[in-house]
């Protein structure tokens, strides 16, 4: 079974949100491949860098803070940098997602030089908005922003290829924006420039038909709260109120 | 040369526009005597007959520059972020912390790298506006 692995910083407000993207994507990636998770004072350098030698990932997610040749993980150490040629070795073979700001502009360039078969990552900030700190995909805004990067990771575990991903992402992005500037919500076109900003910023590095891990079939299912069983249950409870 | 200049601004078509889009009516675009001008605000004023507006949409479209592009990007978070006060925007860079509309206004007057990146969000919109409407 392919193993993959998922380090999440949460040390800051930020990242505490992003984090909750490549949990809930272990979840979905567990039915199909083997996947391991270090979220917050796990996923320090070392600790990131001891599960890669031991579980030999072929699929590597990291999200933590970025800048365009560094990325850090809990309490903004860094793990990778383009100065520290001797990390990004630790790179080759795997397919890497980085959520995280500017990486894909140097380090990611760099992890393909070193033999890392794709790089999906971002070129410039990384932005969303948020009404909570807290699971992103139960915010009013922020769902849109991480809901697709976790099917994406989900898609790749699903053994689709790292374009498809990465398109993926981009195509959710600017359906979203589409859709949110119709609503009058006068917060719409901040919501807006930044999906359409990420999108345009989302970038595939290396080999666009790589894979990580051998085709399944993936039920893509967002862990959305679902409010139609709460509203059938509400109508029912009306239902026999009124008969009374 | 502008870059999104309207040849003929043309108040059924942005009508049309905020019809389909009703969140760009509040679309900062202008300055006129220290006053904001959305969109909304323009069109109203075209179909007024106001020839100011048709000049300056003829002559600039939807790209201010300078000072006024800076007012303007600051007028447009303040009204996103004054409508819900719990919204915050948060960067995956080294800060962590959700940028305040202080912290905006800083970086957008200041011209660094964020407020470089802030203004180009804004001017997204006044660039999506602009090919929508044509």
């Amino acid at each position: 079974m392919s193993q993959v692995l998922f380090a999440a910083a949460t040390a800051t407000p930020a990242t505490r949100i992003a984090s909750y993207a490549l949990i809930h994507a272990c979840e979905l990636c567990r039915r199909v491949v083997g996947c391991h998770l270090l979220v917050g004072d796990e996923a320090t350098p070392e600790k990131t860098r001891e599960a890669i030698l031991v579980l030999d990932p072929s699929l590597l997610g990291l999200e933590g803070h970025g800048k365009p040749g560094e990325l850090a993980l809990q309490a903004k150490r860094v793990f990778l940098s383009a100065e520290n040629h001797s990390e990004l070795g630790l790179l080759s073979g795997r397919v890497v997602f980085a959520l995280s700001c500017n990486t894909a502009r140097l380090l990611g360039e760099l992890a393909i030089d070193y033999g890392a078969k794709a790089y999906i990552g971002w070129t410039e900030d990384f932005m969303f908005v948020s009404e909570t700190v807290g699971d992103p995909l139960l915010d009013r805004y922020a769902w849109m922003f991480f809901k697709p990067v976790i099917e994406a990771l989900a898609m790749l575990c699903a053994g689709r290829t790292a374009e498809a991903a990465a398109e993926h992402i981009r195509l959710s992005y600017t359906r979203f924006a589409e859709q949110v500037l119709r609503s009058p919500d006068p917060s719409a076109q901040l919501v807006a420039a930044m999906l359409y900003h990420d999108a345009e910023t989302l970038k595939q590095l290396g080999d666009p038909d790589a894979t990580c891990c051998p085709y399944a079939e993936l039920e893509l299912a967002p862990q959305r709260p679902r409010l139609a069983p709460i509203i059938a249950a509400l109508l029912v409870l009306l239902a026999i109120a009124s008969f009374k | 040369m502008n870059k999104w200049v309207l040849a003929m601004p043309d108040p059924a078509r942005l009508r049309a526009l905020i019809q389909m889009y009703p969140s760009l009516r509040d679309l900062p675009i202008a300055t006129r005597n220290g006053q904001v001008i959305t969109l909304g605000d323009a069109i109203h004023l075209l179909e007024l007959g106001d020839q100011w507006i048709a000049q300056r949409l003829r002559e600039k479209g939807f790209d201010p520059e300078g000072e006024e592009l800076k007012r303007l990007a600051i007028e447009w978070y303040r009204r996103a972020l004054s409508s819900n006060p719990s919204l915050r925007i948060y960067v995956l860079s080294y800060t962590g912390k959700p940028l305040s509309l202080s912290d905006i206004i800083y970086h957008i007057e200041r011209g660094d790298e964020t407020g470089k990146r802030l203004l180009e969000l804004y001017e997204k919109m006044l660039r999506l506006a602009a090919e929508l409407s044509r």
